[in-house]
């Protein structure tokens, strides 16, 4: 049993408090309600369509990753952290005055980039805090249509099985030659992403087809009401994210912030 | 026999998959009665994975295609009944470990046929707990099941498939990716199912581990069921027979005799048959560092050119990690690799060896073929495309130049993938699990092409289970799971090692599990207090299903499969007296719950775990007294004392240790690395050298000291109540 130890002096070297055995041993991590994360999802498509100012941006950024942080994804947290600062900062050198011409494409593409960041941000948050269950049950909560649901909850699975996938085609790749090395990727983009995104995609139709098949003989497909082993509900920290994450937009779109 | 009822029956099914040329079932009929095992058996493409699937429905409802006649599934018709409606009548476990489950948590797979079934929360809960309870998975509750061996996949599959309690069980090739162990267990899953009176209808390329299990078997070929057999007819074929009709040996002994001859007949890198090995290891040590690292270390091994290697050893005992170290892929952990008798770095070792990965797909990137073989290559050089062509007729692949490489069946894609190694002028082919899910036929044209590279020249080393592959084709084999894994240097301890002082053992100790039947009210207020608190949590509710103290009774059971007695107390005291061991540090005597006692033993420490009970080091200990040799209590696992047993008298917690038993280490300990691919996140059982079987399950013993608020204040902070 690892107790709660008052006196800390005590042999340091174990680990602190968790319980004995496998199922309590994980901590529980504070999320926030899977249709709260799907709301942020949809703020951040909103941002990239209504084209906000760059402030706005920049103080949704801020509030997408702390979410994100405070669910533990400390690496993830600060590794956007850093894209996004970089993308921005190269979006707002001035080529002209620095008399690099060349530099107007690496900008223009680091703002496209920027802009596309918090969608990929508010979509890692969501698919890879969620279980598949709670994902189904709230989107079942909305009604939403299965032709929906299902894809949502295969991308879900998927996820963690791609870092492993990728792992496994760059060893194949350096055996074989192609793209070796630490900068071998960047030498050759084009090519490597062929090669990387073939393997890549045919292997996810195999793994899609398998795991069809085992959703289905588990019922997925079944008609009627599915239910959940998980509580899932609005809670306060829920209703005030959307509206913080909504007022940026809307004070935007007013001509407030611009 | 008649009188059973008949859960399957098929009456002259025919089917043919959708854009294919031959039909896959010819007017097949087949009845299987109620709690009877039956095996599907036949070359590959013979139909019995066909017939599997049209047994829970998948066909023709997922594979479409033209299907006539009658399937009739536990009273239902299985081919217009949807699918849905035959879920909790059958249970279905397929063939890949990895693909197989939906969730990434392990408790939510279990709870996701029930979910869709539309079953009320604690309806849930309480088959989580029956089934977990009966397939033995309590500790790997809540993990997630990316970072879980293969054969703990297998095993939460048929938990999962089992959890709405079906009628009939439908298995397809369970066995294809696990090693010995894991299919032995799997065997032991089966029995209990057939005892429990399911009935159970499994597709098998590897039939030996069914022997004595099925009670029919069904031979298929080309669509059609060929021949039924009952059990004792079919297992006094000769070999002969069974190898006529394409199927893999009923009886391994014989290969596992040539196995072990071939293992002794492992060449000593000295003593050279004259030339220079192509690669040579001197004290290679495997494995890679971080939280979950591993190391070990290897026997010194050399490869020659034109020999096949076999490397053998179950799943976690390092192979994995060892051909990527030949290969470069990750560097050694210590010791040397010689290339052609020079110190060889990692890239260098890349540019000589190349590796066919068990699932091909990651390793072929283009159109065609020949596009294939010549990726990295000049293509219009007319030598390299002629070298394409030789390579490609060698490997019987011309009729294929230009077809699309994911179209080729798994045997021509792993010959694609050795082409490509050979246009290269790679030296050293490692094949891994090559066999793995092949019948007899394509088994032996996989041997066929290995005696055909050596031929060439070329240095082979296969990584596999399958025995009769490494009985007929290898020249000799490394088992790196008999090999010591510990030298000198491991032996005398690491750094995070504690001392251990006899002073914070001494005394006497009470089982908790006094704490979980005490009568006291105060007590089993607590008990209350905290149910209360895990019932309340969504993700610890299954815990609670049948009440929060059989949970903790079944955690922190002191009774073991050897010991059926539960421990009450110990009492510890020096060792001495007459007769004892100069290497004694401590005196245990060993009591029942009756205050009889049981054993004393004197115990040394033989060496300590770095990440054992609950991830902290661990000692070892065991005794060298002649009395306990059928012992249950001879070999002891235990964490030292926390808090010491001083600091509770500064007000601190009651202190309390963590222990686990047995009569022989093994029972409790593996050597080996976690599943080399995946680096773990949160699993306790990550180690150097060294793993529990299980590192979250133990019993509990406490200071026999202070009053009931001492224990309560324990059971509080258990549940993080304040």
């Amino acid at each position: 049993m690892r107790a709660n130890l008052n006196d800390s002096s005590v042999n340091a070297s174990r680990p602190s408090a968790t319980p004995a055995t496998g199922a309590f041993a994980y901590a529980v991590r504070p999320t926030l309600d899977p249709r709260t994360k799907l709301f942020l999802l949809l703020a951040a498509n909103l941002m990239l369509f209504f084209h906000v100012a760059l402030t706005t941006q920049i103080v949704m950024v801020v509030l997408f990753l702390i979410p994100l942080a405070a669910a533990g994804r400390w690496k993830t947290t600060l590794n956007f952290a850093i894209t996004y600062a970089a993308f921005t900062a190269l979006g707002l050198l001035d080529p002209d005055a620095l008399g690099l011409p060349w530099l107007h494409v690496v900008s223009a593409l680091a703002v496209g980039l920027a802009m596309m960041l918090p969608c990929f941000i508010t979509g890692a948050y969501a698919f890879t805090t969620t279980s598949a269950s709670e994902f189904i049950c709230s989107m079942r909560r909305m009604h939403a249509p299965e032709a929906v649901v299902i894809p949502c909850v295969v991308v879900i699975r998927f996820f963690p099985t791609i870092a492993e996938d990728y792992r496994q085609i760059r060893n194949a790749m350096a055996l074989r030659g192609i793209a070796a090395g630490g900068w071998g990727l960047l030498r050759h983009p084009a090519q490597s992403l062929e090669y990387i995104l073939i393997p890549l995609l045919m292997n996810a139709t195999t793994v899609a087809q398998d795991l069809s098949v085992a959703a289905l003989t588990k019922g997925l497909g079944r008609e009627g009401a599915h239910t959940s082993r998980t509580r899932i509900r609005m809670g306060v920290l829920d209703w005030l994210a959307m509206v913080v994450v909504s007022v940026p937009i809307i004070l935007d779109m007013a001509g407030v912030l611009r | 026999m008649s009188v059973r009822n008949r859960e399957s029956i098929t009456d002259h099914v025919s089917f043919r998959y959708e854009h294919a040329q031959e039909t896959a079932l010819h007017d097949v009929s087949l009845d299987v009665h109620q709690s009877r095992c039956i095996v599907l058996c036949g070359a590959s493409g013979c139909g019995k994975t066909t017939y599997s699937r049209i047994v829970n429905g998948l066909v023709p409802q997922f594979f479409h295609g033209e299907f006539t006649g009658r399937q009739i599934t536990c009273g239902l018709d299985a081919s217009t009944v949807p699918i849905d409606r035959l879920t909790p009548l059958v249970g279905s476990v397929f063939q890949n470990p990895k693909t197989q489950y939906f969730n990434a948590n392990v408790t939510d797979e279990l709870a996701f046929a029930a979910e869709n079934m539309g079953l009320p929360a604690d309806d849930i809960n309480r088959r989580i707990a029956s089934v977990s309870d009966r397939f033995g998975i309590g500790p790997l509750l809540g993990r997630s099941i990316f970072h879980l061996s293969g054969g703990q996949k297998q095993r939460i599959a048929m938990a999962a498939a089992s959890v709405l309690n079906p009628r009939l069980m439908v298995l397809d090739e369970p066995t294809s990716n696990l090693d010995a162990h894991a299919i032995a267990d799997m065997r032991t899953m089966i029995e209990r199912m057939k005892a429990d009176g399911l009935t159970i209808i499994i597709a098998e390329h590897r039939l030996a581990w069914l022997n004595g299990v099925a009670d029919r078997y069904v031979v298929f070929d080309g669509g059609r069921i060929v021949r039924e057999y009952e059990a004792s007819e079919f297992l006094a074929l000769s070999p002969g027979c069974i190898a006529a009709m394409g199927l893999r040996a009923l009886n391994l002994e014989p290969y596992r005799k040539q196995i072990a001859e071939l293992e002794r007949r492992r060449a000593f890198p000295s003593s050279s048959s004259g030339a220079t090995p192509l690669l040579a290891t001197r004290d290679l040590a495997i494995g890679y560092r971080g939280r979950d690292g591993f190391m070990r270390h290897v026997p010194d091994m050399a490869f020659r050119a034109g020999e096949i290697t076999g490397l053998m050893g179950h799943n976690g005992c390092g192979k994995t990690t060892l051909v990527k170290t030949l290969t470069g892929l990750v560097k050694p952990a210590g010791g040397t690799i010689m290339l052609n008798g020079r110190k060889a770095r990692p890239r260098d070792l890349t540019r000589a060896g190349f590796m066919v990965m068990q699932d091909v797909n990651y390793q072929l990137f283009s159109d065609s073929v020949r596009e294939e073989l010549m990726i990295g290559l000049d293509e219009t050089d007319p030598a390299v495309i002629a070298q394409a062509d030789r390579v490609m007729d060698d490997l019987d692949l011309t009729a294929f130049a230009d077809r699309h490489p994911m179209s080729l069946s798994d045997g021509q894609k792993q010959r694609v993938a050795i082409g490509s190694a050979l246009m290269c002028g790679k030296d050293l082919i490692i094949l891994d699990e090559p066999t793995s899910g092949l019948d007899r036929y394509h088994m032996e044209q996989v041997g066929g092409l290995l005696r055909q590279l050596a031929a060439r020249g070329k240095a082979i080393l296969v990584v596999t289970h399958d025995e009769e592959l490494a009985a007929g084709w290898c020249d000799r084999i490394i088992n790196l799971e008999k090999e010591p894994i510990m030298n000198a240097t491991n032996m005398s301890g690491t750094a995070g090692a504690p001392a251990f002082d006899i002073a914070d053992w001494l005394g006497d100790w009470e089982s908790f599990e006094h704490y979980i039947d005490s009568d006291d009210p105060t007590i089993q207020q607590t008990w209350e207090a905290a149910e209360q608190a895990v019932l309340a949590d969504p993700r610890m509710a299954p815990m609670a299903a049948h009440g929060i103290r059989t949970f903790w009774s079944m955690a922190c059971a002191t009774t073991s499969p050897e010991n059926i007695i539960h421990i009450g107390w110990w009492r510890v005291s020096e060792p001495g007296g007459a007769g004892a061991a100069a290497s004694a540090v401590i005196r245990i005597e060993w009591f029942a719950e009756d205050n009889t006692s049981l054993d004393i033993y004197d115990y040394r420490i033989d060496h300590v775990i770095e990440h054992g009970l609950e991830g902290s080091p661990t000692f070892v200990f065991t005794t060298d007294d002649p009395n306990a040799e059928d012992s249950p209590f001879r070999w002891l696992l235990v964490i030292a004392p926390l808090p010491s047993r001083r600091a509770f008298t500064k007000g601190g917690l009651l202190s309390h240790l963590h222990f686990q038993y047995a009569n022989d280490l093994a029972t409790l300990v593996v050597s080996g690395e976690p599943d080399a691919d995946i680096h773990a996140e949160g699993t306790a059982s990550g180690s150097a050298t060294e793993t529990l079987h299980n590192p979250r399950w133990y019993a509990t013993m406490c200071a026999d000291e202070g009053t009931v608020q001492d224990r309560c204040a324990i059971i509080r902070a258990l549940h993080h109540l304040q």
